[in-house]
């Protein structure tokens, strides 16, 4: 039979009658409905007639409770938990299309599954200068990498709490990517991917690439949420926004507060706040942290991430920069779907890059 | 409320010149605003010349006045007015007079003893960034020499006193970060060294940025730990390498003085020579020993 025909909206929500026990209702609230002689979800209907304030007086719960429970038997019945889920296939073909945000160095690209990725939270941490401040500019000039070339064709927002960026230095990774992607359109054989690239080339240069990198600078702590407060409707204002840089979280967090537990508690409402606006926005988010030495009982002292325990879960992917034998080591320690795996990279006057085989004739 | 925004493309700082061409060079034109400059050496390796130095020709590069915080001994006033003297600065002011006047335009403040001291100072020069003794000049250079001595208390230690002085140091750090970006001034700041005690035995991964460097014959790293390290923005880094036989170190020619550059978010590694003499800080002369020069320190 066609279900749809003959329903009434009204009485719709009892027809598949759910037990009492499978409503997400408090424990003294479920007993009191139990004792009352309520077993499922019909039951409301035939003797409480839908009504908060007979089932109030049938099972002594307050008017308020009432409500409550009636709310919960309406939407207990109709999976409303699962509403806007989706399929796993349907997840991994959207993870497929999406493009990703590139770091200039091949290797430490692979290990990150194609570069960073939008809809989640990458975080690198590392010493100073090990070039966290590289990383994040080097993304934010990718990120207007044009779509002919594989790339997001978008936009960049800067937030910068350190100090650190230096418009000069953008310019000159900028330079570095027009030029490459001139030399990349040059060296294309097919003749009409050539075209389009040379389409997506033209009025696309150092300076432009500049003006799509929103800067916000934040002297405090205080700043740095209102700004995120307000970024979902910036980045509303500025659809072609696609990445989010925050340089870096740990700086303020780190020495602002005397109150630990207070700490946590706003840093978790950021987190919460960049994975919304990750999500919902769809744009890559990319945060930096500290380290910190932390003492061993046995050996030597570690490095570790700055911010504690609690806010290594605040990100998808976790990226430790550090070095190794004079060369610098990208570590991705955490992700959801990659290995943990190591990456060499260097940093050039272009930008990230990866480490060159050194040819015999240059020792 | 909208934050306050800008495109890249618009973000430009102003560069105050040091007019020692290997040292401009390695700087990519000198000290920035908007930024925090680290400069940090044991005694006696020209940091507080360097700073003198900046002090006065930052007045023509960024058109304005200095404020020189000094919290050890006494403010290096009779190192700035001999150099004014000099027919360098002369030159580089056009004028006898001018030169002069310029040390009027370096406001020398002296901070109490210990880190509260030094904070309250920093907080105390907002007013004088506000409203400028001489309307014509604003404040667009900070000089805080040195940063290490009000933290270096006899009495602390342990790990409240570490986290203490960590809480001050950054407060400290976001007040002249702050000054720095409202202001548009460029702030100089500069560190002792200690000794590396153990070298290799340093923890993994931090780099050669910390391994130290080689300064009178030892290995120095600077001073106030990795907490300090992670605020300022560009650091550099002075060593001196004193001529074998002390008795050869005759005025300059027989010390070797050089700066680093260890990081900095703009600047690739580098290490130039330099020398000192009572005109401040200038390139080294060519070398006629060029074929011995010893191999350059690690970095």
């Amino acid at each position: 039979m066609d279900p749809s025909s003959h329903r009434n909206p009204e009485t719709e929500w009892f027809q598949d009658s759910h037990a009492l026990v499978s409503l997400p209702l408090a424990p003294s609230v479920r007993s009191k409905l139990q004792i009352a002689g309520f077993r499922s979800t019909r039951d409301f209907i035939r003797i409480a007639k839908n009504s908060a304030s007979v089932l109030a007086r049938e099972s002594g719960l307050t008017l308020e409770e009432a409500n409550d429970a009636l709310k919960a038997a309406r939407h207990g019945g109709e999976g409303a938990a699962l509403k806007g889920a989706r399929s796993a296939a349907e997840v991994l073909e959207d993870e497929r299309r999406r493009p990703r945000t590139v770091t200039c160095c091949e290797a430490l690209d692979d290990v990150l599954g194609g570069g960073i990725g939008s809809g989640e939270i990458t975080e690198f941490c590392g010493c100073p200068g090990v070039g966290k401040t590289q990383m994040c500019t080097q993304v934010c000039v990718s990120a207007s990498t044009p779509e002919a070339f594989g790339g997001t064709d978008g936009e960049a927002v800067y937030v910068d709490t350190e100090g650190s960026f230096m418009a000069e230095r953008a310019m000159d990774v900028a330079s570095a990517l027009v030029e490459h992607l001139r030399r990349m359109e040059a060296c294309e054989s097919d003749s009409e991917r050539r075209t389009e690239m040379k389409a997506a080339l033209e009025g696309y240069t150092a300076e432009k690439i500049l003006s799509g990198i929103h800067l916000f600078r934040c002297h405090e702590v205080t700043e740095l949420l209102a700004v995120l407060e307000t970024l979902g409707e910036f980045i509303a204002e500025h659809p072609r926004v696609r990445l989010v840089v925050i340089d870096s979280v740990a700086f303020h967090f780190r020495q602002d507060f005397q109150d630990m537990a207070l700490r946590t508690t706003i840093l978790s409402k950021m987190t919460n706040r960049l994975m919304s606006i990750a999500t919902s926005r769809d744009v890559a988010v990319v945060t930096v942290n500290q380290v910190t030495v932390k003492p061993q009982q046995d050996g030597p002292a570690r490095l570790v991430p700055a911010l504690g325990e609690s806010y290594a879960h605040a990100c998808t992917t976790r990226v430790i920069l550090s070095w190794e034998n004079d060369e610098r080591v990208a570590f991705v320690t955490k992700s959801p779907r990659l290995p943990q795996a190591k990456a060499k990279y260097t940093i050039t006057a272009g930008g990230i890059r990866d480490v060159r085989r050194r040819r015999p004739r240059d020792e | 409320m909208r934050p306050p925004n800008a495109t890249a493309a618009s973000a430009t700082c102003s560069i105050a010149r040091t007019r020692c061409d290997a040292i401009d060079a390695a700087l990519r034109g000198g000290v920035r605003t908007r930024q925090i400059t680290e400069v940090c050496g044991e005694s006696g390796t020209g940091k507080t010349h360097l700073c003198a130095q900046l002090a006065l020709f930052a007045q023509l590069d960024l058109g304005g006045s200095t404020v020189y915080v000094h919290t050890e001994g006494r403010a290096p006033t009779d190192v700035m007015r001999r150099m004014t003297t000099t027919r360098r600065f002369v030159e580089a002011f056009g004028g006898d007079a001018r030169a002069r006047g310029a040390l009027e335009r370096v406001y020398a403040v002296k901070s109490l003893g210990d880190a509260d001291g030094l904070r309250e100072t920093l907080e105390g020069v907002s007013a004088v960034l506000r409203s400028p003794i001489d309307v014509r000049a604003p404040v667009r250079l900070i000089v805080v020499d040195s940063a290490t001595a009000p933290f270096r208390d006899a009495d602390g230690g342990g790990a409240t006193y570490a986290a203490r002085r960590a809480g001050t140091l950054h407060k400290m750090t976001m007040l002249l970060k702050e000054y720095a970006s409202v202001h548009d001034l460029a702030v100089v700041v500069t560190n002792h060294v200690v000794d590396v005690v153990q070298a290799g035995e340093c923890v993994g991964g931090l780099g050669r940025a910390f391994m130290g460097l080689d300064t009178s014959g030892r290995r120095a790293q600077p001073a106030l730990g990795l907490m300090w390290a992670n605020c300022v923005n560009t650091r550099l880094f002075l060593t001196r390498h004193d001529a074998r036989g002390r008795g050869a170190v005759v005025a300059c020619g027989g010390v070797r003085r050089r700066l680093h550059v260890v990081y900095a978010p703009h600047l690739r590694e580098a290490t130039v020579d330099f020398v000192l003499s009572d005109d401040g800080v200038r390139d080294a002369p060519a070398r006629d020993d060029a074929a011995g020069v010893e191999p350059i320190p690690n970095l």
